[in-house]
């Protein structure tokens, strides 16, 4: 507890603004609003593809294959198939951003809820599961991914269940770290003495309490998914052709880079734009809800 | 020291233990391996034959048995489609991955740790702004599709660096610097704010107080603390990226276990599979073992007996 205490002052002791850092903090805000803004662009991309773009995703017109970009009709360029690659990035929006919204949100709950239940709880039942954390963290994801895509079928749902089976495992930690020393403070001790049931300390007391770190982890994490979803499909352990997909469409043009470098360029591009969107937001989000968590 | 080390020792043989049922039960749930092996309207017989000669029609834990007594004798099967022992495949292959892993970390730690020392000191500038947001980029850049461009611009368009395959050092070039971009962000986030951290105590103030320059305080009192801790990040890195290079190793046809990997899946050849398994995670117990011994050396708060 005591050394717990002193990690926190000394980490707030860092995180107190020098008057520079403070004017900077407030200059910088406009950061976030570019994010957000860049953001809702492709979430909305994602969810209107059908209305914003003329062509078909995974038909292509065989005439127009390898077209280079800003040909009539084709403001990116085709793909070898003929696809437009502009309407596959913007259709692509919806694989990554749901593949990682979808992802976060499986292991921010359990990863929580365990976090939870083994900070508050104690005694051996936190060992071991600190323990499980420790090797599931440990353990390769690109292999239990590939093992998952060819013994359940590559797809959008093993892609999850391969990531949040890793993922859960750091909100688990941070969490039963937070959940450790709010367990000695005062508020929780009255709440038992007032007869309050294990149950509702958890959820009502502690829960909100570890609320914006579990909302900052969260954040953080989307860019990671988004990065490794990408990976995983670019080796053919995501979601399969012929899916528009970011990490598949990069993959796709590798044979034609000397030629038509269009195709694996603009979907590549767009992995950056997003997760570069969201990491910004999240340090934002860091800086303003809770420095602590600063080194993560 | 010494029971330090073979406290550390022990743990890891039953981390191992633990793996190798791990790797044993994934490559059961991924189905029976007999219509790997046979074709799929191979006569009966045959595959009877075929089940006993592999031992498939024993018990899962006399299989377990069998499979853990060939391990302990260096077996680890034969490839379904080299017909070469795996463990003579893996042995050809792991050097090169491993020589990559280790130039990338290499160059990560030498190129993010000084620099997020340095943003640390310099907190609130010009420097530190500009670093933080490359840092910032840099964590943003899918490693395969960076491979690609830099393959597009340096390779293709400049002709200054190869396409592709191992060799001589200007082979390294590319598939470093595009892995390394992730970790070197990584990296130097880790370092700034540990610097900034250990900046903040007491006994560099009290060097400060002392009267020292601020490069003594810096490079004599601060650094050392600040480093400390990433010394466990790196053996992290280092055995993330012995599995983590697959993608890499694809782009440029790296003749490591990754692209060994690969052909495993496209020809389903199960035992080679198992044995790529078992070799990243027995490579990822060891780095670890050797960081932790290597820590208790720096560290000895580390040590069984102290306080």
């Amino acid at each position: 507890m005591a050394a717990a205490q002193v990690e926190i002052s000394a980490a707030s002791g860092v995180a107190e603004a020098t008057p520079v850092a403070r004017r900077r903090r407030r200059k910088i805000a406009l950061l976030p609003v570019l994010a957000t803004l860049l953001l809702l662009a492709f979430v909305l991309g994602a969810l209107c593809a059908n209305f914003i773009t003329p062509h078909d995703a995974i038909e292509g017109t065989l005439l127009d294959r390898l077209k280079p970009p800003l040909t009539s009709g084709y403001f990116l360029g085709t793909d070898v198939q003929g696809r437009d690659i502009l309407t596959r990035v913007i259709y692509g929006a919806r694989v990554s951003l749901s593949v990682a919204v979808i992802t976060v949100l499986i292991s921010a709950s359990l990863g929580s809820l365990i976090g939870l239940y083994s900070g508050f709880h104690g005694s051996w039942i936190d060992g071991l599961i600190m323990r499980a954390v420790d090797s599931v963290l440990g353990f390769p994801l690109i292999m239990l991914a590939l093992l998952f895509s060819i013994s359940l079928g590559p797809g959008f749902a093993t892609v999850v269940l391969s990531i949040s089976l890793v993922a859960w495992a750091s909100y688990a930690r941070v969490v039963r770290g937070e959940a450790l020393t709010l367990r000695q403070r005062e508020f929780i001790t009255s709440a038992r003495v007032v007869g309050c049931s294990n149950h509702r300390i958890v959820f009502r007391y502690l829960l909100p309490n570890v609320a914006p770190t579990i909302f900052v982890l969260a954040t953080m994490q989307i860019g990671g998914v988004i990065l490794v979803e990408a990976g995983l499909s670019f080796i053919g352990a995501g979601i399969p052709a012929p899916t528009p997909d970011w990490g598949g469409m990069v993959s796709g043009g590798r044979d034609y880079i000397s030629t038509a470098w269009w195709i694996s360029l603009w979907p590549g591009l767009a992995i950056v734009l997003v997760v570069l969107a969201v990491n910004t937001l999240g340090d934002w989000l860091r800086e303003v809800l809770d420095p602590r968590l600063r080194q993560i | 020291m010494a029971a330090y080390i073979s406290k550390r020792l022990l743990q890891t043989l039953i981390t191992l233990l633990v793996m190798s049922v791990v790797v044993f039960a994934l490559a059961r749930v991924s189905g029976d391996p007999t219509y790997l092996l046979v074709n799929q309207n191979a006569p009966m017989d045959d595959v009877i034959r075929i089940r006993h000669v592999y031992g498939l029609d024993q018990p899962l834990p006399v299989q377990y048995g069998i499979y853990m007594w060939n391990l302990l004798h260096g077996d680890l099967g034969t490839s379904l489609r080299t017909h070469l022992p795996v463990a003579q495949e893996m042995a050809d292959r792991f050097p090169s991955t491993l020589q990559l892993a280790f130039i990338t970390v290499l160059f990560s730690a030498l190129v993010g740790l000084p620099l997020g020392a340095l943003a640390a000191v310099k907190r609130g500038s010009a420097l530190d702004r500009t670093l933080l947001a490359c840092a910032a980029v840099f964590q943003s850049l899918p490693g395969f599709w960076i491979a690609i461009v830099g393959v597009l611009i340096f390779s293709v368009g400049l002709g200054w660096l190869p396409v592709a395959g191992s060799g001589d050092p200007s082979h390294y070039v590319l598939p470093v610097v595009s892995v390394s971009l992730n970790i070197i962000a990584w990296l130097f986030r880790l370092e700034r704010s540990n610097m900034l951290e250990v900046l903040a105590l007491d006994y560099v103030t009290y060097a400060r107080v002392k009267g020292l320059g601020e490069v003594a305080v810096v490079l004599r009192h601060a650094l050392p603390n600040a480093i400390i801790p990433v010394i466990t990040v790196l053996g992290i890195v280092l055995g993330t990226l012995i599995s983590g290079l697959i993608v890499v190793e694809t782009v440029f046809a790296w003749p490591g276990i990754g692209t060994l990997a690969q052909e495993a899946i496209a020809w389903r050849d199960y035992p080679l599979m198992q044995g790529w398994m078992l070799t990243i995670l027995f490579a990822v117990a060891i780095i670890n073992m050797l960081v932790d011994i290597l820590y208790g050396m720096i560290d000895p708060r580390l040590r069984p007996g102290s306080a």
